[in-house]
């Protein structure tokens, strides 16, 4: 824990939109990459829908910036690799996410966003 | 599941620009996805199919240069890759919108190129990989006999019994005739339809399936029923479309016949040429075996026999089976001698054959063409990326990663071959809906030629593969070392790798273009001679009128006679008409019957003898224009018909074509020879020869004359025959006149007209259409060297500019400078020459067979050639070698 502690969530910010996309698709638990793929495309209702190649190359820059784990599970008789967020990568997420509502309140504030929107 | 397979194959090819260790981690999870994103795309349609497998590989691509490339992971944050590339693609599409004639080059070279090579690519897949469209069609087998003196033959009907019996090989074996017209009359307009008489069983070999109905039976040969199998197409226009089948009876040949089955639309018959059938048309009526007139003569050999291979059965075995039999019916059959060369053929191979050859040339000149156009398109990119050497190597001073410009150059080469592909496509498209128009004739019908995906798909991939290549090359070529000295010494004095590769490209084209030239050439000049050669008889100003009289309404000889004297007298009677004749077959282009001839004094011991038999009027060779070489022509005196056996009968006569006396009286004597012909199952009686004349081109123009007997009318009064008026002037202008006039004799007579010229020029279509389409990629060919020289050798001199400024300093005339321009482009032209020569040498003995009157090694041909490409070439030297010459010294040397 020594050498996380001395990485600060912010030096990670801003967030790529992938980046962000993967962390939020795995806030709630684990996935396998299809699913991430299928999660980004529900919620952005198809809008980013990602290929394999872009998807993986997020996925594995993520695991060696130490925001993501990548441990095999098995499944019936296949091994899977599941991802899930690191602690390192729930505090990323968090901090993005809290950059994202100061932008948004600033938004507000100059009226460039409606209130409730 | 195929297509699958194969873009999987590309997934994981594409997968290895990745890092290794990438690779073996996440790899077969990205194979995972990408299927299943296909699979999802597929259910939404083959548009969406083939925009998820482009994006997914050019997703691939980017990402994987991404990974390659990338600087450490803990860096400013970058868009998607994916993203980027859209943006690159988007700059790059850009770029060229300014640069249109740079754009509009590239893409219409390889649009023009990738479209022929797809179209021929197609041609060649449906007609010779894939001729035959039956089911187990690679198991169908053609029977047939082969002899040195007339090739490959069919066999007489009585045959298929045996084979039947005798031959183990195989689960089926069936029968039928080539297309003959028939007579149609009792359902509208009195009409000739083209028919084929088949046994039982051959229908079913062929695949054909019914819209209603049934096929014919082995009880329908037994019984010789008269009944009919018909195509949809007769069926609608015979008695409407959507009219049940409900044994409608229609009167062929004046006999009545009930149809029993309708097939589906789509079925077509293969066609096969030989020595006895020429015809080319479909047929659309199937007629039992048992009903051919011909059906119990053994020594007409009418029908084709094919057969389907037993599941454990192979070719080779089948082969030696057949090749006993030969022995065996010798013993029962005395026409069938104890050595005749039976054998069996794939089917398809045979369908295929007379069209392997030509096509495969014209594939072979179309990747000759596409490879010329990419040397072109590579040489093009090369020189653009060579002149933004500069920019790129002060982009990449200030920091754009090697990654970042690599990718913006896929970028750009994608673009390029994305948009000559889409050209492509659509070239081929036009192209091959266009085939149909030319009439290739030749073409085995059964085969329907469509854009073939598969084709589509590889010229896709060849386009990407060449820009993919050349923009990778041109990437290497303005990376590292090179780049920074051009930034130091100034873009003008170095010459770079590049240019090595430019003349490198440029002789290869040279070369490639000289060999495709030169076969163009001999195939032009094939054509030519085959255009000239004489057919025998006259083909101009001749009317043709086929009609039928069947035997209900003309039941004897001397009902026909009567009709067609009458008949000739009124068609001479129409102004405009010289004079008449009539023939049973129209050479060049009728279908034909082999006869059995025996000649008097020469036992048969090299097996039977077969000639082409017609009957003709005794007009017939003053009107065809057919020389007598001696003796006389057919008269009035020969009116008597001697084969009805009455005691007043003049004696038989015949007259021979000399090919006949070429092959059989070499002494030059056939004047009061005799021979017999064996038309029914006994000899007909001795005829006497009268007369001899010229030779006639009946199978087509490239084919030597067949030996010919000619029986007069009055002796041989058969049902259908054919009119031949010679006109005055056009002969399409008495077509009319001559139709009323033969109706007038016989309202129900159907009259079906054409003209020899038509026929003639049918025969030399396709020896045309290949002349037109060698020489269209011989002058594509040329047109593009040229473009590819003026290229080089213009960038060359823009590059040397300076060079050349100083050497006007230092007293080199304006000439000294055109004639080092010219030196050094012309070096490379020659050396392209040298070796083309070689290659067009080794080249063109493979065309042998496609060439007619003309040697594979043809001075005249070669040396023309090649002057015509050295003074392209030299054209296009001399146009910057002007332009160099003209230069000021002074700017010259001030130009930096």
């Amino acid at each position: 824990m020594a050498a996380r502690s001395s990485v600060s969530p912010d030096s990670f910010l801003p967030l790529t939109a992938v980046s962000f996309e993967i962390l939020l698709a795995l806030a709630e638990g684990g996935r396998h990459g299809y699913d991430i793929m299928l999660e980004i495309e529900r919620r952005t209702g198809g809008r980013l829908s990602l290929n394999p190649g872009t998807l993986y190359r997020a996925l594995d820059r993520l695991v060696e910036q130490g925001l993501l784990d990548a441990a095999f599970h098995r499944v019936g008789e296949e091994r899977r690799r599941l991802f899930s967020l690191s602690p390192l990568g729930s505090a990323v997420a968090a901090a993005e996410a809290g950059r994202l509502a100061d932008q948004v309140r600033a938004a507000r504030a100059v009226r460039l966003l409606k209130r409730g929107a | 599941m195929r297509p699958l397979h194969a873009s999987t194959r590309v997934f994981r090819f594409l997968l290895r620009l990745y890092s290794s260790r990438f690779h073996h981690a996440y790899g077969a999870e990205m194979e995972q996805v990408f299927h299943r994103r296909l699979a999802r795309a597929k259910d939404r349609g083959t548009a969406a199919f083939v925009c998820e497998l482009t994006r997914a590989y050019t997703d691939l691509i980017a990402s994987a240069i991404s990974e390659r490339f990338a600087a450490p992971a803990n860096t400013i944050a970058r868009d998607s890759m994916y993203a980027t590339f859209a943006r690159d693609l988007k700059f790059a599409a850009r770029t060229f919108l300014r640069r249109p004639a740079f754009f509009a080059t590239v893409v219409l070279t390889l649009g023009l190129g990738i479209g022929a090579a797809t179209a021929i690519a197609s041609l060649v897949d449906a007609t010779i990989l894939r001729p035959l469209p039956y089911p187990s069609a690679d198991r169908l087998v053609a029977l047939v006999e082969e002899s040195q003196r007339f090739g490959r033959t069919s066999f007489a009907v009585a045959f298929l019994r045996e084979f039947r019996e005798r031959l183990t090989q195989y689960d089926a074996i069936a029968a039928f005739t080539s297309t003959w017209d028939v007579t149609l009359t009792g359902a509208g307009e009195a009409r000739t339809v083209p028919a084929a008489f088949v046994s039982d069983g051959l229908l079913e070999l062929f695949g054909a399936r019914l819209r209603s109905g049934r096929l014919l039976t082995p009880g329908d040969e037994q019984a010789a029923s008269k009944v009919a199998v018909v195509s949809e197409r007769f069926w609608d226009q015979t008695f409407g479309r959507g009219t049940p089948l409900s044994g409608q009876i229609i009167q062929i040949n004046d006999q009545p016949v009930t149809v029993v089955g309708m097939l589906t639309g789509d079925f077509r018959m293969p066609i096969t040429s030989s020595l006895a059938a020429t015809n080319r048309q479909t047929a659309e009526l199937w007629l039992p075996m048992a009903t051919n007139p011909f059906a119990s003569v053994r020594t007409v050999a009418v029908a084709n026999i094919v057969g389907r291979l037993a599941p454990e059965a192979t070719l080779a075995g089948a082969r030696l089976e057949v090749a006993r039999l030969p022995a065996v019916l010798s013993q029962s059959y005395t026409h069938v001698a104890a050595d005749a060369h039976y054998t069996a053929l794939s089917l398809a191979v045979q369908v295929a054959e007379p069209v392997r050859k030509p096509l495969v040339a014209l594939l072979a000149a179309v990747l000759v063409l596409l490879l010329i156009a990419c040397a072109n398109v590579a040489n093009l990119i090369l020189a653009r990326s060579a002149a933004q050497a500069g920019e790129l190597a002060v982009r990449a001073a200030l920091g754009a990663s090697r990654a970042r410009l690599l990718q913006q150059m896929m970028a750009e080469s994608l673009v390029l071959a994305g948009a000559g592909t889409a050209l492509g496509i659509l070239v081929a498209w036009l192209a091959i809906a266009a085939v149909p128009s030319l009439a290739l004739g030749a073409l085995p019908p059964s085969a329907t030629i469509h854009m073939n995906a598969r084709a589509a798909t590889i010229a896709g991939f060849a386009g990407l593969a060449v820009a993919m290549l050349v923009a990778l090359v041109a990437a290497v070529q303005s990376s590292g070392a090179a780049v920074f000295s051009m930034i130091r010494d100034g873009t003008r004095t170095t010459e770079g790798r590049g240019q090595g590769i430019r003349a490198a490209l440029v002789f290869a084209e040279v070369a490639l273009a000289l060999v495709l030239l030169v076969s163009a050439g001999l195939l032009a000049r094939s054509f030519w001679s085959l255009s000239r050669v004489d057919p025998g008889f006259r083909t101009d100003r001749l009317l043709a009128s086929n009609v039928g009289m069947p035997g209900t309404r003309y039941p004897t000889a001397d009902s026909r006679r009567a009709f067609v004297d009458r008949a000739l007298d009124r068609i001479q009677a129409q102004p405009g008409v010289v004079q008449a004749a009539a023939v049973n077959r129209l050479p060049l282009g009728g279908s034909n019957v082999l006869v059995g001839v025996e000649i008097e004094g020469q036992p048969q011991k090299e097996g039977p003898v077969f000639m082409d038999r017609r009957v003709v009027t005794d007009t017939y060779f003053s009107t065809l224009g057919i020389p007598l070489r001696s003796g006389r022509a057919f008269d009035t005196g020969d009116r008597a018909d001697a084969v009805d056996g009455r005691a007043d009968a003049a004696e038989g006569v015949v007259i021979v074509n000399e090919a006949v006396i070429r092959r059989f009286w070499p002494d030059g004597n056939a004047l009061d020879r005799r021979l017999r012909l064996m038309l029914r199952p006994a000899p007909g009686p001795w005829l006497r020869v009268i007369g001899v004349v010229g030779d006639v081109r009946h199978h087509g123009l490239d084919q030597p004359a067949q030996p010919e007997v000619y029986v007069p009318y009055a002796q041989a009064a058969v049902e259908s025959m054919v009119f031949l008026a010679q006109t005055q002037g056009d002969p399409l202008q008495l077509a009319e006149p001559v139709r009323r006039a033969l109706q007038g004799l016989d309202p129900l007579l159907p009259v079906r007209q054409e003209t020899p010229a038509g026929l003639l020029d049918a025969s030399i279509a396709e020896p045309r259409l290949r002349a037109l389409l060698f020489n269209g990629f011989g002058l594509a060919a040329l047109l593009l060297s040229a473009l590819g020289i003026y290229g080089v050798v213009a960038y060359a001199v823009e590059r040397r500019t300076r060079e050349i400024g100083v050497r006007m300093a230092f007293g080199a005339t304006r000439a000294n400078i055109l004639g080092l321009v010219m030196r050094n482009g012309m070096r490379t032209v020659i050396a392209g020459v040298a070796v083309g020569l070689v290659a067009a040498a080794l080249v063109t003995r493979a065309l042998r067979g496609l060439l007619f009157g003309v040697p594979a090694l043809d001075p005249p041909t070669f040396a023309g050639v090649t002057g015509l490409l050295l003074l392209v070439a030299v054209f296009a030297i001399l146009v910057p070698a002007v332009r160099a010459m003209r230069l000021d010294s002074t700017a010259a040397l001030r130009i930096d």
